[in-house]
């Protein structure tokens, strides 16, 4: 007897409501769209995608759905606070950083270590954030590496990392419809703040598409060397790409 | 002289030969003058597949279109009157938002036929089992990489591995979040009201109202443009130091010593049994990622391909110059459609007066009898385009709105409304408009602005105006 799971998760794009669906189906190893169910029922059932899933799980389960996203590269951004430097994991360890904004193109579904030095008076302290991009947009050819996905570690965050604290960031595509009348410079991002008892992809899947999980804690590199791939959570690959800001490529890049 | 009432008379009374040809389809892709004035409305002539689905629409939109007399408005007070229609829908689809901006080109290395995998080569099975691969195409990989990762023969006779081909799905159907778009009507439609007034202009809404001969007031849509221009914000949340925590029991029990604290709860407390390292087990998942190194490297599609240096030629669209639309422009104003058309301005006069030296028909004035007939069916078409197909916050876009009166009469009271979407702001003092128009703008629901020009004088046959004005991207 065969019996084969499959997991598929796709994002209602006019509702805004995101919809993960669980297909166990007996006889065929293709996708039924028959005995798949929804993940964020709206009677208030638990949902089978959160947040608080370890790093990793949303974009496996992003991968299992049908759609271009396996294998897909999808340019980011990172913004930091002045001064501080930024860089992406490899394997081994880190490169030197580069200049801001750093531009790098991600696949999605994997999960990036960066590392953040030079922090603003917090001399010698170092936050190792992690950035999981859980979706990927669709420019017109041509236009691939010209829209990135912002990610952006500001100073808020920064001090509640430093102060002990697991900040977790939900960056989500805004419903035109619904856009905030203001625009945000570039250097900042619009961010919704709601209580640690709330689920923030929940709450970014009502009001957009999230496309991106940032993790900012204070967890540091182990001391064991063998330990070192699984804290660069395997260290997958990515493609700088040059940006406004940027003069030269860090060495060693893949 | 320059409208085409006089050209049919030409054609009908005097008969002066073939130079005109007004009634004869053949003659009129000939003619620059009969094209430009006596075709007001696209010929159906079968050129491309476009032009024959666009011919079957503008009939059922001039089918549907609907004419309401002010006179008779009085007996319809409590509906509306005249429904938003598109008089001209074979060039501008009632409902097509947008066209497709992505094609589907071949993949690079992938020149084989389709997409499918080369023939007499074991291409790696489909994520799914699928014979064939993702959505079965498959292209070749960087020349240099071995073919030693499972696969028993190189790409197309090459030694570089068979990678899966993301094909660019930049299409407006796949996600309409990632863009901003203006103009068209949505429902609900825009109608013209006893009141006097257009109701049911929502965001993003661009309509023109009017009055023909007979005092029929239509309310007509421009076409939709769509820009490319992603918008992002964020969800955060601050929690404690300790997470992924389960409660599995109570920690203690408060010993009660009488009646007196029979209204104290007992605490809350829980013990906390962490549950962190199997998940952890969980989070080390990038050896899946690795497998899933196949994309496209992002520096090949990377090409400094600027849409706006390309079609700045497009200026010549005789739809945009004097508007008039010809079949051979229909794929170009598609695009125009979806904000990849560039509008040069600079240069259109130039132009303009290169064509309109084809107008020489005097010796066929020369005509025994002029009769002129006054038509009451005036008609207007609205065009909109933007001068750029993407967008990011804090970019100016220009759009350019072209009026023309395509009917056999003329039209007056015309008032354009665009109702600009949240993400749009309009530039202050940036409008401007070849025809003398009121322009008075209001604050709307989105926070931004709704833009109304009123035209002062009516719009003769044949007779159009240009108005253009920025906007800054939120």
């Amino acid at each position: 007897m065969r019996m084969v799971t499959a997991m598929q998760t796709w994002w209602r794009r006019r509702s805004g409501v995101a919809v993960m669906l669980l297909a166990i189906t007996a006889q065929s190893p293709l996708w039924s769209q028959q005995n798949m169910n929804p993940v964020l029922a709206p009677q208030g059932q638990h949902p089978l995608v959160h947040a608080d899933m370890p790093p990793g799980s949303l974009g496996r389960i992003r991968g299992l759905s049908p759609g271009p996203l396996q294998g897909a590269y999808q340019p980011i951004e990172i913004h930091a606070p002045a001064g501080v430097e930024v860089t992406a994991a490899v394997p081994g360890g880190f490169p030197p950083p580069v200049a801001q904004p750093m531009r790098l193109a991600v696949l999605v579904g994997g999960v990036y270590r960066f590392q953040l030095t030079n922090l603003p008076m917090q001399p010698g302290t170092e936050l190792f954030p992690t950035v999981e991009v859980i979706d990927r947009l669709y420019p017109p050819p041509g236009q691939e590496g010209n829209f990135p996905i912002p990610i952006h570690f500001d100073a808020l965050d920064i001090r509640d990392a430093l102060a002990g604290r697991l900040v977790t960031r939900v960056v989500y595509l805004e419903d035109p419809q619904t856009a905030f009348a203001a625009a945000d410079p570039p250097q900042s991002q619009r961010t919704l703040d709601v209580r640690p008892d709330t689920d923030p992809l929940l709450t970014a899947d009502r009001l957009g598409r999230p496309v991106a999980v940032i993790r900012l804690g204070s967890r540091v590199p182990p001391d064991q060397p063998e330990l070192l791939d699984g804290f660069l959570m395997g260290s997958p690959p990515w493609i700088p790409l040059v940006s406004a800001g940027t003069t030269m490529l860090p060495p060693g890049t893949p | 002289m320059n409208t085409p009432i006089t050209a049919r008379i030409l054609c009908l009374v005097a008969c002066v030969g073939p130079v005109v040809g007004c009634s004869l389809p053949a003659w009129k892709n000939q003619l620059p003058f009969a094209a430009a004035h006596q075709e007001p409305i696209p010929s159906p002539t079968p050129v491309a597949n476009t032009s024959q689905a666009n011919t079957s629409q503008a009939n059922t939109s001039q089918a549907n279109t609907s004419q309401v007399n002010p006179a008779e408005a009085t007996r319809r007070a409590a509906a509306p009157l005249q429904h938003a229609s598109l008089t001209e829908g074979a060039a501008y689809p009632p409902h097509a938002a947008v066209q497709t901006t992505g094609h589907f080109a071949p993949a690079s290395g992938a020149n084989f036929q389709g997409y499918g995998c080369p023939p007499g080569m074991n291409c790696p099975p489909g994520p799914q089992g699928q014979p064939g691969g993702f959505a079965g195409r498959w292209g070749c990989g960087p020349a240099g990489h071995a073919p030693g990762q499972g696969y028993q023969q190189g790409c197309f006779g090459t030694a570089a591995p068979c990678y899966p081909q993301m094909p660019p799905l930049a299409s407006f159907g796949l996600d309409p979040q990632e863009f901003l778009c203006d103009g068209g009507d949505q429902s609900p439609r825009a109608v013209y009201t006893v009141e006097d007034r257009i109701a049911g202009v929502d965001l993003e809404d661009t309509v023109v109202k009017y009055e023909n001969g007979a005092g029929d007031i239509h309310v007509v849509p421009s076409n939709r443009v769509c820009i490319y221009a992603p918008r992002f914000a964020a969800v955060r949340r601050v929690s404690g130091a300790v997470t992924d925590e389960l409660a599995t029991g109570p920690v203690a029990y408060l010993r009660a010593d009488g009646t007196s604290d029979i209204l104290a709860d007992q605490p809350s407390s829980a013990v906390m049994g962490p549950i962190g390292p199997q998940r952890q087990e969980l989070a080390r998942g990038p050896d899946a990622v690795r497998l899933r190194e196949l994309g496209v490297p992002i520096d090949r599609v990377q090409g400094p391909m600027l849409a706006q240096e390309i079609l700045a030629a497009m200026v010549n669209l005789s739809l945009l110059k004097d508007g008039v639309l010809r079949d051979a422009d229909k794929p170009w104003i598609a695009k125009g459609a979806d904000a990849a058309l560039v509008w040069s301005v600079g240069l259109a006069p130039e132009v303009m007066a290169s064509e309109l030296r084809a107008v020489v028909l005097s010796r066929d004035q020369a005509a025994e009898g002029l009769t002129t007939y006054e038509l009451p069916n005036g008609r207007l078409r609205v065009i909109k385009v933007a001068d750029r197909p993407t967008a990011a916050v804090g970019d100016i876009v220009t759009f350019v709105l072209r009026i023309d009166n395509l009917g056999d009469g003329p039209v007056a009271k015309v008032e354009l409304t665009d109702n600009l979407t949240t993400r749009l702001e309009y530039v202050a003092e940036s409008q401007s408009c070849s025809k003398g128009a009121i322009f008075s703008t209001t604050d709307n629901d989105g926070g931004s602005l709704r833009l109304t020009w009123k035209f002062t004088d009516d719009f003769k046959v044949g007779e159009g105006a240009i108005i253009r004005f920025r906007c800054r991207v939120r």
